[in-house]
């Protein structure tokens, strides 16, 4: 049976890029407008910190980055500005 | 379990509210293991959740059968039938970049607008997690096997 846990570390610039504190930090200095505009849908953002699709629904998002050619993307849900994360799979 | 010397801090990200309050939420960047490579994605880290979850786009980069997996019916909080998901437990690969760990955990796939969580099984058995709130930040320490 396999290890559950191992080291491993990342080499790829790119995917490094993508998960730094800098993407938190440029993530969080979004405008509440710019917040309120991906409100709800699933959103790619590339390495030089932009925006490349949004959707609102997770196949969508996906179809636009499979015609787009992309892979390497940090995806996230955009939860909506007046939400309150409880998560109770229905509203 | 003895701790570990790997130890790292998140900053929370920010959210603003419509009538300008903003809400802090830990969420942490994961890399999951997909067919053709990492795939990067932010979890938000909830410790009042048993599993973590992801939409079902997620699930078909991984290279996997759906069949797979064990079934499962989620339910949260609403009794409505309609309320009620279906979803299969499959055993992913995730990749820790700020600690350069990569753990096998259970993950929940649904079909649908799932979210993106990190639950306690798995994660939690490696991390601990101190939520600091009035700082607004997460700590997590690795504890080794």
């Amino acid at each position: 049976m396999e290890p559950r846990v191992t080291r491993f570390e990342l080499d790829d610039p790119e995917l490094l890029e993508l998960v730094s504190p800098e993407m938190d930090r440029w993530l969080n200095s979004w405008s509440a407008e710019e917040q309120a505009r991906y409100g709800g849908q699933y959103v790619a953002v590339s390495r030089e910190k932009r925006v490349v699709a949004a959707d609102k629904s997770a196949a969508g998002l996906q179809r636009k980055l499979d015609e787009m050619g992309l892979e390497k993307v940090l995806i996230f849900y955009m939860e909506p500005s007046d939400a309150y994360v409880i998560y109770p799979l229905c509203p | 379990m003895p701790t570990s010397s790997i130890r790292f801090v998140r900053e929370w990200r920010e959210f603003t509210r419509p009538d300008g309050s903003i809400i802090y939420r830990p969420i942490l960047p994961i890399l999951v293991r997909g067919q053709h490579g990492f795939l990067p994605r932010y979890f938000l880290v909830d410790s009042g959740a048993d599993l973590s979850m992801a939409p079902y786009e997620l699930f078909r980069q991984l290279g996997r059968r759906w069949q797979d997996g064990e079934p499962i019916t989620l339910r949260g909080i609403s009794q409505r039938r309609v309320c009620i998901v279906q979803g299969r437990i499959h055993e992913v690969d995730i990749l820790v970049p700020d600690a350069d760990v990569m753990l096998r955990l259970p993950m929940v796939f649904a079909r649908g607008n799932a979210p993106f969580v990190l639950g306690r099984e798995g994660f939690f058995d490696y991390f601990d997690v101190a939520f600091e709130k009035a700082r607004r930040r997460a700590v997590f320490q690795f504890v080794e096997p």
